[in-house]
Parts: structure tokens; sequence; C-alpha cells
């Protein structure tokens, strides 16, 4: 139950992300599965946020159809990294919240690019990329802010269906 | 425990990064088919996506209709100053024309006639209900006296009977004071055109011999014995032939081809000595 649920928010957010128009101020579309990465990171115990990072970075490198596995394992890798210093920090604040993710997103972003370009990926490391990779940091950390509160109430009610399920049978 | 699970886990982490690294390899370059799961995955998303976008581009008609709007209301604003400045120009384009019209058929009469005219506008008419008289901007300062004949290529309009030095006044052969000299055009019998009719603007033809025969339809026109107006202007037409006291007498009635009411230009004739 709990991984269909998971599974669902994976592909509407892929669906979102990929019918969503740019957004004119930063010429960039939300990297929506990052930041559900990152928010997941922050409530989940480790090797949950891990399994839905890589799941959920792999279905969009299927999506993209290049450099599979990127995506995965920059996200998985954002997943280990985001659940290491959130541990450390308090996580119901606002603007930690916004830092977090607005920092993960830029990071993982620039770790998506840098991975690429270790590929042959030749896209420039100029002014509009970084401008990009900052508005869509930015875009998340505004979003994640609020979605963290709706998204932990899921995970917990996707859990305690979940543990129901499995032990009614 | 945690040995043994330390033991496999560095194992499976490194063949997890190698397989990663040979699946990004070999996909970083662009690949002219997908695979089946590829392929897969995207007809499972492609409902959402169908779904989503149909949603987006609901909201996205939406903001691009609310920008239409204003956009619209602008533009709106910005199209009704443009018609009323239009609209005053066709106005003044307009009245250009007509003074144009006006001028052209003065310039011909002027030519027909051989008459030296002075083109006045009408800035004025009489105050008083009991007289009919018209102001024009000439005046003596354009060699304008009292005594002058005042027409329009429709016909007779009357004779300025002062002037200023920018101004004159204009009595007009339908005022009662007015008598004008003129023939029956098709007979060449003699009539005195005279004014009168009471808040009518048709005048009086009354016949000077006993033997002048007028009938309906016959147009009168200036006699020239006078020295106010040139001969053969037209005055107007008979539209009635009435019987005087004891029918030993009639007098016709005419109706001025000049439109009183519409008058804006005139001409003054200028004595050609003079001019």
């Amino acid at each position: 139950m709990k991984y269909a649920g998971y599974g669902l928010i994976i592909i509407l957010a892929l669906a979102l992300q990929t019918t969503l128009p740019k957004l004119a101020f930063v010429g960039a579309q939300p990297e929506f599965v990052l930041l559900l990465t990152l928010i997941f990171a922050m409530f989940e115990e480790l090797r949950g946020a891990k399994g839905f990072a890589f799941a959920g970075g792999l279905l969009q490198d299927l999506l993209v159809g290049r450099f599979i596995g990127l995506y995965a394992g920059t996200y998985l890798l954002m997943a280990v990294l985001m659940s290491f210093v959130t541990q450390r920090l308090y996580k119901e604040n606002f603007l930690v919240r916004f830092f977090a993710i607005f920092l993960g997103t830029v990071l993982g972003q620039v770790l998506y690019l840098f991975g690429a370009a270790s590929f042959g990926f030749s896209g420039a490391w100029s002014w509009p990329t970084w401008s990009a990779v900052l508005g869509t940091g930015l875009v998340n950390g505004l979003v994640g802010m609020f979605l963290y509160r709706p998204l932990a109430a899921v995970n917990r009610r996707l859990i305690y269906l979940h543990e129901l399920l499995k032990r009614t049978g | 425990m945690l040995d043994r699970l330390l033991r496999w886990k560095i194992p499976l982490i490194i063949v997890l990064v190698l397989i990663l690294v040979g699946t990004i390899h070999n996909t970083s370059v662009p690949r002219p088919d997908i695979s089946r799961l590829e392929g897969l995955w995207r007809d499972v998303l492609s409902p959402f996506q169908w779904l989503f976008s149909r949603i987006a581009g609901f909201f996205q008609n939406q903001f691009a209709e609310i920008n239409r709007w204003r956009g619209l209301k602008a533009r709106n604003d910005e199209l009704e100053a443009r018609v009323a400045q239009l609209e005053e120009e066709v106005l003044r384009l307009r009245n250009y024309r007509r003074e144009n019209e006006w001028l052209r058929e003065a310039l011909d009469f002027r030519e027909e006639g051989n008459h030296d005219l002075l083109v006045a506008e009408v800035i004025g008419r009489s105050p008083s209900n009991w007289e009919s008289t018209i102001i024009v901007n000439k005046g003596q300062a354009h060699g304008v006296t009292s005594g002058m004949a005042v027409v329009t290529q429709a016909g007779v309009v009357g004779t300025i009977i002062n002037s200023s030095r920018h101004t004159s006044t204009v009595l007009l052969i339908v005022d009662a004071q007015s008598a004008t000299g003129g023939l029956v055009q098709s007979t060449g019998d003699l009539v005195l055109v005279e004014g009168g009719q009471m808040g009518q603007r048709t005048l009086l033809a009354k016949p000077l011999s006993r033997d002048t025969v007028v009938e309906v339809g016959d147009v009168i026109v200036t006699s020239g014995l006078s020295r106010i107006y040139p001969k053969n202007l037209p005055i107007g037409e008979v539209v009635a032939v009435e019987p005087r006291q004891y029918d030993l007498s009639f007098a016709a009635i005419v109706e001025p081809f000049v439109d009183f009411t519409r008058l804006e230009y005139v001409l003054i004739v200028m004595p050609q000595e003079e001019s």
C-alpha cells in the first residue's frame, strides 16, 4: 500500500513536472521529484528515503531517456546528504526548510549537470544555466516550505494503511 | 551481523555504482530507439500527463483571458481616444470639403458672370425676429460698402445695408424693406420683387404694367435696371399667382432659389470700376 502510494506520488510529480510551463520569472520549471526526494529525506528514515529517491530518479531517467541512472544516482546521493544534514536541524522552522530545500535543489542540479558533463554533455556553464538552477531552487524552496506538512501527513496515513493491511491480511 | 552486512554492503554499492555508470555511459549519446521499459513507462505516464496538460492548459487559458481582458481595456481606451480624434478630423474634413465645393461653384459662377466677387462667410444673423439680415465677415477694410449686392451661385441673397471695418450687414431680399427690380425670364416682363411675407421665406412679385403675364413655374431674374444687382441673376420661381383687389392686378408668390436658413458663405458683388 505504502509503495503504491509512493509510486502514485512520483507519477503525479513527474506528470506535473512535464506538463507545467516554464515559469517566466526564473526561466525554468520546478523539479518536483527532487523536491519530494528532499522532503522525504527530511521526515523518512534513511532507508525509505533512499528507496524513494532512487525510484523517483530512475523513473525520471527513463522519461528523459538520456544518461539513464544519473538522476537516480544524484537523487540517491541528495537523499543521503539531506537526511544526514537535517537530522541535525530543526525542520519545523519554515526558514530552515526553505534553505535546506533550496540548497538541496541547487546542489542536486549542479551534481546532475556535473555528472552529465562528465559523460559528454556539452551544456555551457553560462548565466542562463545558473539562473535556471537558482530559480528552480527558489521555486522548490518556496513550494517545499508549505508542502512539507501535508506530505508528512500523507506519509503517516500511508504508513498507517500499510500497517493495517499487513496486519489484517 | 554488522560485519557481515558491511561486508556485503560495500560490494553491493560498488556494483550498483558500476551499473549506474554503465547505463549512464551507454545512454549518454542520443539514441534512435528507446527501450521497452522506457516505452512502457512513458505509456503509463501519458494519461496523467494528458490530464495535467489539460488542467494546466485550462488555467493558462484563464490567465491568458484575464490578460487579454486587461489588454482589451487599455486597447479600448486607446481606440476610443483615437475614434474621438478621427471623428473630429472627419468633421473638419467634411467642413473643408463643403467649403471647397462651395468655393469651386463660386469660382464657376464668377467666371460665367464675369463679376468681381468677394467671398464672405456668414458669421451671424439678425437678433430680431422681425427683420431678415445676416452679418458677414467682410467690411470696409475689404472694400465693402453699403448698397453692394450679395449673391450665391443659387441666386440673389440681398444687399449690404451697412458695414463696419471688418463686418457687413446684409438685408436679405425676403425682408419687408427689400425691393428688387426683376423680370420674368420667359416673357421679359418687368416686376418688382418685394420681401415682406411676414414670417415666411417667400417673395412677392408685383407687375409693373397691366400687360404683364406671370404663370406658375416662371423664373424671376434680376432686371439689371438698378445699379445694385447685375442683370439675369436668378431670384426665384413663381409658385402661385394671386389676384389683387377687384381683380385689377395680381401678385405672384416667388420662392427664392437661395435657402436662407443654410447660408454659410456668400459672394459680395464688387463694383467693377472700383475693383
